[in-house]
């Protein structure tokens, strides 16, 4: 019985599946107001009782994915039981995929054409530079962090700890060889360089809104904050083995990050609707609403149409290059997981 | 949406070039002294990310600014307001320039635009783009 199986639950992976329901439930207030469902609609349609209904529909169908979700978390597969955290996310996302593509068809007969106007402020300049070295400096104590391990292999703890408790002790540890220790370092490079990447992509390779939506709309600037926040957090994990206690730090990272994340939520629905009516993209350049493919677009990232922040262009062949180069270390590092795990 | 003095709109169903929308409204920004010279417009590549056109679309219209005197490019570094000495025009550019108005106001009086309505925009066009420069001189 699924309800008895408590003991079996996966308690992070649920708060995962919740959060990610949550957040999902939210977003149909996130959209510009020209925009429902990824779908470029009137104004208008927004308030209408048509919207609601569909609005009412999706919400349902993401509660019904949070289930699902749940219901994987909590073990009632035991064949895949090793498996079921990542598989209660799965199958929370896939369902709320379905929702989302059913209730994007559901809008597609309000649809109006997109407009053609595009606006640029030529009064806002570039960001200052000092923060392309503020996105960099994670990486540059990931590369020190590497070399230091390589420079003092001999003094590393063997078993080598890869897992502190809340009272900064470790309880988890691995084996000292080569391939595990800098598995585990090329891992937290991995998601240290993807992280970089899309912070720095964000601040440079995005479209800005105009200084006077800049002025009263600071969502763009928190979401950055929010992922430069998370790369600072993975860097100063990776300084752990060399005897550094960095919770302090990493307390006041994690509660930025909270703090940020909630400020999003808040600020999200209250600031969509100031902003012009929509992000200045064709409806055929949105592929199922969500993936958005515009090789005559310079933009390398452009804001989501449903949802939170932004995504690639994958029109362009540098988006493709540079998706390859931040993917490869997470790849080997997943390798290097399952190596562990086997 | 309150739109900013330094902001360009184009319009990509327009039958002008994309490139020619850029450079004219630009080229009203430095004709009314929006930039001085000394001042930095934004990179290419900056201006193309923001308005979600080619790369190549704002650069040539950057390297029309440049050949007509307002601009100095600096790969890299965006494109440098420089002081231009006004040239004098000669009866030919005066004769085009007054053919093009006349068509102009043919072609928005034929769409039903009032001829008030015609005199205030011009009046008002003038006034941004001019200012007090060159009152009461004669032809």
């Amino acid at each position: 019985m699924i309800w008895l199986n408590v003991l079996h639950m996966n308690p992070v992976w649920s708060l995962v599946v919740l959060a990610a329901a949550s957040l999902e439930y939210l977003m149909p207030e996130l959209s510009r107001p020209g925009v429902a469902f990824s779908v470029t609609v009137a104004p208008e349609f927004r308030e209408s009782s048509r919207h609601a209904r569909i609005v009412r529909w999706y919400r349902r169908g993401v509660l019904l994915s949070a289930l699902a979700g749940l219901i994987v978390a909590f073990g009632a597969f035991p064949q895949i039981e090793r498996w079921s955290g990542p598989a209660s996310f799965c199958v929370q996302y896939t369902v709320f995929l379905l929702a989302f593509l059913l209730a994007r068809a559901a809008t597609m007969p309000s649809r109006v054409a997109a407009s053609d106007l595009r606006e640029a402020d030529l009064s806002r300049r570039d960001p200052p530079a000092v923060l392309a070295l503020l996105v960099v400096a994670p990486l540059v104590t990931m590369a020190a962090v590497l070399f230091w391990t390589y420079a003092n292999w001999q003094q590393l703890p063997d078993p080598y700890p890869i897992h502190w408790g809340l009272d900064g002790q470790p309880d988890m540890w691995i084996e000292r060889t080569p391939m595990h220790v800098f598995g585990v370092l090329g891992l937290l490079g991995g998601v240290a360089a993807l992280l970089a990447f899309f912070g720095y992509g964000f601040l440079f390779w995005a479209r800005r809104n105009t200084e006077a939506e800049h002025a009263r709309y600071s969502f763009p600037a928190v979401w950055i904050a929010l992922f430069l926040g998370a790369e600072y957090f993975v860097a100063a994990c990776a300084t752990l083995p060399m005897g550094f206690d960095v919770r302090p730090a990493e307390l006041i990272i994690l509660a930025l990050l909270t703090a940020s994340s909630l400020y999003l939520i808040v600020i999200g629905p209250a600031g969509a609707a100031s902003r012009r009516p929509d992000n200045q993209t064709p409806d055929e350049a949105w592929k199922f609403g969500m993936f958005y493919f515009n090789p005559g677009d310079a933009a390398l990232f452009v804001e989501k149409r449903f949802g939170l922040g932004w995504t690639i262009n994958f029109g362009q062949a540098r988006a493709w290059v540079l998706i390859a180069l931040a993917l490869a270390p997470l790849g080997f590092g997943f390798a290097f997981v399952m190596s562990i795990a086997s | 949406m309150s739109t900013s003095r330094k902001a360009i709109r184009i319009d990509l169903s327009s039958a002008i070039p994309v490139y020619r929308q850029i450079a004219d409204q630009i080229r009203a920004m430095l004709v009314a002294r929006d930039f001085n010279p000394g001042e930095r417009l934004p990179t290419v590549r900056q201006v193309a990310v923001d308005l979600g056109v080619n790369h190549n679309t704002v650069a040539e219209a950057y390297r029309n600014l440049a050949e007509e005197g307002w601009l100095s490019l600096e790969r890299g570094r965006g494109a440098l307001v420089v002081s231009r000495s006004t040239p004098v025009a000669n009866p030919k550019v005066r004769n085009a320039f007054a053919q093009r108005l006349r068509n102009l106001i043919a072609q928005v009086r034929a769409a039903g635009v009032p001829p008030q309505v015609i005199r205030s925009e011009f009046e008002e066009a003038a006034t941004a783009l001019l200012g007090r420069e060159g009152k009461g001189s004669g032809r």
